[in-house]
C-alpha cells in the first residue's frame, strides 16, 4: 500500500509542478495508478466515470450558477451597488470601505463564486475608493477578504462540486454556510472599523466625520439597491418560497440577471457574445477539474487508499484539535497554489 | 477571421496552416454549440419551473415536465465539453505555472510539447474510451431508466467534445513543435460592455 501511496503523490506532484493543466493531472494520475496495480478493463470504468460525473444531476445548478455571473458582470450592478451602499457606510466609522464588504456579502447571497463576487464588487469600488483618497492597500484587502464570502454565504459553486464529490447533502453545506458568513463578514466589518481607529491615515481627510445624507438621498440609494435585491429575491426567495428547488432557482437567476441586463439596456450582441463565450469557458474549465477530481477520487477509492490513509491518521492517535490544525496546514499549502 | 494573414497561426505555411485553422474553426463552431446547450438547459429548468407554479392554478397543467432534470444533465454534459477545445486554446484551463515561468524561451517550448504530448496522450485514450462506451450504447441498445430515452445519443455529443479536444490537443502540439504561438488571447471573452 506504501508503494501505491508514493506513486499517486510522486505522479501527482510531478504532473502539477510540470504545468500539466489541473484536470489533465488528476485524471491521468488516477488512470495511470489503476494501469499499474489493478488488472481491469481500464477504458470502460474510465468512460463510465466520466459519463456519470458529466452527467450528475446535483450539479445541474453549476453551469447555471456560471451563467448568471457572467451576465451579471457585464451589467451596471457593480455601480448600482457602490451607489446604493455607499451613504450607509459612510455611516459608520472605516467609512466606505464597507461597501467592499457588504457588497460582497450582498453579491454573495445572489452568486456562488468568489472571483465573480470579487470581480463585480471590487470593478467599481477599487477605483472609487482610490479616487476619493482611501488607502490602496486596506482597499484591495478589504476586498480580497470579503470576496471569499461568495464560497461561503449560499448559494455557493464550491459547496456544489464538495457536496457532489464528496457525497454530502448540499442543502446542509448551504445551510451550514450561512452563520460562518454572516460571522466572518462582521468581523471583516469590525476590524476595518478597529483599524481605521487606530490608523485614521487610512481614510481621507475629508471624509472622517460622519455625514447624514438627505432623507431623498437615502431614498434614491434604496432604488439603487433594487437590481441587488430583485436577483436575491429570484435565487434565495425562489427556494425558501418553495417555487423551485437550489438548481431551478439557478435558472431563475439566469432569467433575473437577464431581465436585469435589459432593463440596464446592456443586452447587445457584443454582450451576448461575450457572456456565451465567457461561460462556456468558465463551465469547461470547472468541469475538467470536477472530471479528473472525480476519476482520481473514484481510482483511489478503488485501491482502498482512503481507507489506508484513515487508518494511518487513526493511528497517529492524533487529538481532534491537532486533527484540524494538520488538515488547515495541508490546505494552506495546496492553496498556495490551487484555487 | 482565421483566414486573414495576421490570424494566430500566420507564421505557419501551406498544409500545417490550413490543418491548424481548421482545428481552431472548429474549435469556436464547438464553444458555440456548448453556449446553445447552456442557454436551452437555463430554458428547460425554467419551464419545470413554470409548469409546476402554473399546475396549482390550472389543474390542467401537468405537475411537472418528466424529462426536465435528465435532459439538462444531458445538456449540461454538452455545455461542459462543447467548451474544452475552444478554452484550451484560450488559455482557461487552469494549470500551475511557477517551473514553466522560470524556464529560458527554448527549454519552455521544449516543455511545453512534453505537456501537449501528454494531453494528447491522455485525452486520446479518454476519446477511444468514449466512443467504444458509446458504440457498445448503441449496439446493446441502452436507455436511460427514468424516460428510456437512447443513451447513446447524448453520449455521442459528449464524445464528439471530448474528440475535438483531442484535435486542439493534437494542433497545440503542432504549435510547439514549429515554435508557433500557443494560445489565443483572442478567443477570450471581452471583460465588459461597459
Amino acid at each position: 500500500m506504501l508503494i501505491v501511496v508514493l506513486t499517486l503523490f510522486v505522479v501527482l506532484f510531478a504532473f502539477l509542478a510540470g504545468g500539466l493543466w489541473i484536470g489533465w493531472t488528476l485524471a491521468a494520475t488516477g488512470t495511470v495508478l489503476l494501469a499499474i496495480f489493478r488488472d481491469i478493463p481500464l477504458d470502460k470504468l474510465l468512460a463510465q466515470y466520466a459519463w456519470n460525473i458529466l452527467t450528475t444531476q446535483e450539479l445541474l445548478a453549476l453551469p447555471l450558477f456560471i451563467l448568471m455571473g457572467e451576465i451579471l458582470f457585464r451589467t451596471r450592478l457593480s455601480q448600482s451597488l457602490f451607489r446604493g451602499l455607499a451613504p450607509w457606510a459612510a455611516l459608520l466609522p472605516g467609512r466606505l470601505l464597507h461597501v467592499n464588504v457588504i457588497g460582497c456579502t450582498i453579491f454573495a447571497a445572489i452568486s456562488g463564486s468568489s472571483a465573480a463576487t470579487t470581480q463585480v464588487v471590487g470593478r467599481i469600488s477599487i477605483s472609487e475608493l482610490t479616487k476619493r483618497g482611501y488607502s490602496r492597500d486596506v482597499a484591495v484587502g478589504s476586498l480580497a477578504g470579503a470576496g471569499t464570502l461568495g464560497f461561503l454565504i449560499p448559494p455557493s459553486n464550491i459547496m456544489i462540486i464538495y457536496g457532489v464529490l464528496g457525497d454530502v447533502s448540499i442543502a446542509k453545506l448551504f445551510t451550514a454556510g450561512f452563520i460562518p458568513g454572516f460571522l466572518l463578514a462582521t468581523s471583516f466589518m469590525v476590524w476595518i472599523m478597529v483599524h481605521t481607529a487606530l490608523r485614521p491615515g487610512l481614510v481621507p481627510p475629508g471624509e472622517r466625520r460622519i455625514k447624514v445624507a438627505s432623507a431623498a438621498e437615502y431614498l434614491a440609494s434604496l432604488r439603487e439597491l433594487g437590481p441587488a435585491i430583485f436577483l436575491i429575491l429570484c435565487v434565495l426567495g425562489s427556494i425558501y418560497g418553495g417555487i423551485a428547488t437550489p438548481s431551478e432557482a439557478a435558472a431563475v437567476g439566469v432569467m433575473g440577471a437577464f431581465i436585469v441586463s435589459g432593463l440596464q439596456r446592456e443586452l447587445n450582441p457584443t454582450a451576448l457574445r461575450n457572456i456565451a463565450i465567457g461561460s462556456v469557458q468558465t463551465c469547461a474549465m470547472i468541469a475538467m477539474i470536477v472530471l479528473g477530481a472525480s476519476i482520481l477520487g473514484s481510482a483511489t477509492a478503488f485501491l482502498g487508499i482512503p481507507a489506508a490513509v484513515a487508518e494511518f491518521v487513526g493511528g497517529l492517535g492524533l487529538s481532534p484539535l491537532l486533527l484540524i490544525a494538520a488538515l488547515i496546514a495541508f490546505y494552506l499549502i495546496l492553496g498556495c497554489f490551487l484555487d | 477571421m482565421s483566414t486573414t494573414p495576421a490570424g494566430p497561426n500566420a507564421a505557419a505555411t501551406g498544409l500545417l496552416r490550413t490543418v491548424l485553422d481548421g482545428i481552431d474553426r472548429l474549435g469556436r463552431l464547438d464553444g458555440w454549440l456548448g453556449a446553445a446547450c447552456l442557454f436551452a438547459l437555463a430554458c428547460l429548468m425554467l419551464a419545470e419551473v413554470a409548469v409546476r407554479a402554473l399546475s396549482d392554478i390550472f389543474p390542467w397543467v401537468p405537475a411537472d415536465i418528466p424529462v426536465a432534470w435528465e435532459y439538462g444533465s444531458y445538456l449540461m454534459a454538452g455545455a461542459f465539453t462543447f467548451g474544452a477545445a475552444m478554452t484550451l486554446r484560450a488559455g482557461g484551463h487552469i494549470r500551475v505555472t511557477l517551473v514553466l515561468a522560470r524556464l529560458s524561451a527554448a527549454a519552455r517550448r521544449w516543455f511545453e510539447t512534453v505537456l501537449a504530448a501528454l494531453g494528447v496522450a491522455f485525452t486520446g485514450f479518454l476519446a477511444y474510451a468514449m466512443i467504444r462506451f458509446t458504440w457498445q450504447s448503441f449496439d446493446s441498445g441502452r436507455t436511460s431508466i427514468s424516460s428510456d430515452s437512447p443513451l447513446w445519443i447524448p453520449q455521442a455529443l459528449v464524445t464528439f467534445g471530448i474528440c475535438l479536444l483531442l484535435m486542439q490537443f493534437i494542433a497545440r502540439l503542432l504549435q510547439a513543435l514549429f515554435g508557433l504561438p500557443l494560445e489565443d488571447l483572442g478567443m477570450r471573452a471581452g471583460s465588459s460592455a461597459e
